[in-house]
């Protein structure tokens, strides 16, 4: 064996390796369609409509039944990718993924309880969720697939900009000269985050192939 | 004994250098414990294919079998201490070959 075939060996163990620990937490399809659902919603509370009063009102408990909502969608086609591949579901990779992310789900819940106590928080609400969501997600980061990486680092870096940007005089001034509330302003930070990011990566994870689903 | 320059090449363990052999050994030194479908999937060979390496990383003292049943019979395969040991002085022969390249 010469230096050249010992050299593909190794790289072959690296990359079989490396296959066998990825685990994809959100699929592809399952990110379209909470990306799409999440744009569905924003765009209802933003757009004069009969919904509007009552999603704005109603802002937690609307963005909660979406997370419910997609939760099961990205379970569904988790258990179809399992059953492919004749594997039980929650897959061993399943459920170390769920370890790393409930700690970040955990503040989260606390975060909504603590600022929903005061009124016009919606915009602090979506930002906490935004920055703790990205964080669940590099949570997985040491078996996750890049892009996986980079959407966490997406929201991470949007809700820190977000933090830096949201002072009360910025967003009084900001409000009063584009006539939206802070509740829509929360709609607005959702839709572009859990919205668009979401469609931007599954959009991306199809079109480059795939890297395991399990 | 076949020695090129600082290599013992007897040092490469057969049994784990065929390519199906050693894919296997990857796997298996990943997680304590891997069951045939998933190896399967994993791997993309045929259920004889898989088999018969098995059989031969069992032979060896490479590779233990667990059969049990939960829901429906279930047979999975985990790497032992002696299959760790064979696996690990392989990927350092290797390692060594290429540094005796590079030199």
């Amino acid at each position: 064996m010469d230096s050249r075939s010992a050299e593909d060996h190794l790289r072959v163990i690296r990359e079989l390796m490396e296959r066998a620990t990825i685990y994809r937490a959100i699929s592809a399809p399952a990110a379209l369609c909470c990306g799409f659902l999440a744009l569905i919603v924003a765009s209802a509370a933003l757009i004069p409509g009969p919904l509007q009063p009552i999603l704005r009102h109603y802002f937690v408990t609307v963005w909660i039944l979406v997370f419910l909502l997609s939760a099961v969608t990205n379970s569904l086609f988790l258990l179809r990718s399992t059953k492919d591949r004749k594997v039980r579901f929650p897959s061993r990779r399943m459920r170390t993924a769920l370890v790393a992310i409930t700690p970040a789900f955990l503040v989260a819940g606390a975060l909504t309880i603590l600022l929903t106590r005061n009124q016009g928080s919606e915009i602090f609400v979506a930002v906490c969720w935004i920055g703790l969501y990205g964080m669940a997600l590099l949570s997985t980061v040491t078996f996750a697939p890049r892009s996986i990486a980079l959407l966490g680092w997406a929201f991470v870096l949007t809700s820190c900009l977000c933090l830096g940007l949201l002072t009360q005089d910025y967003l009084f001034s900001f409000t009063a000269s584009r006539h939206v509330t802070l509740q829509g302003l929360g709609y607005l930070a959702m839709a572009g985050t859990f919205g668009f990011y979401h469609i931007i990566y599954g959009l991306a994870v199809m079109f480059y192939g795939r890297h395991g689903n399990g | 004994m076949a020695a090129t320059g600082m290599v013992d090449f007897n040092k490469l363990d057969r049994t784990i250098h065929e390519k199906g052999r050693l894919a296997i050994m990857t796997l298996l030194a990943t997680r304590p414990r891997w069951a045939f479908p998933e190896l399967k999937t994993e791997l993309q060979m045929s259920d004889g294919n898989l088999v018969t390496h098995l059989r031969a990383l069992h032979q060896a003292g490479y590779v233990a079998v667990t059969k049990e049943i939960v829901d429906r019979p279930q047979t999975s395969y985990s790497m032992t201490e002696r299959g760790r040991t064979a696996f690990k002085a392989y990927i350092e022969t290797l390692e060594e070959i290429v540094k005796l390249g590079r030199r």
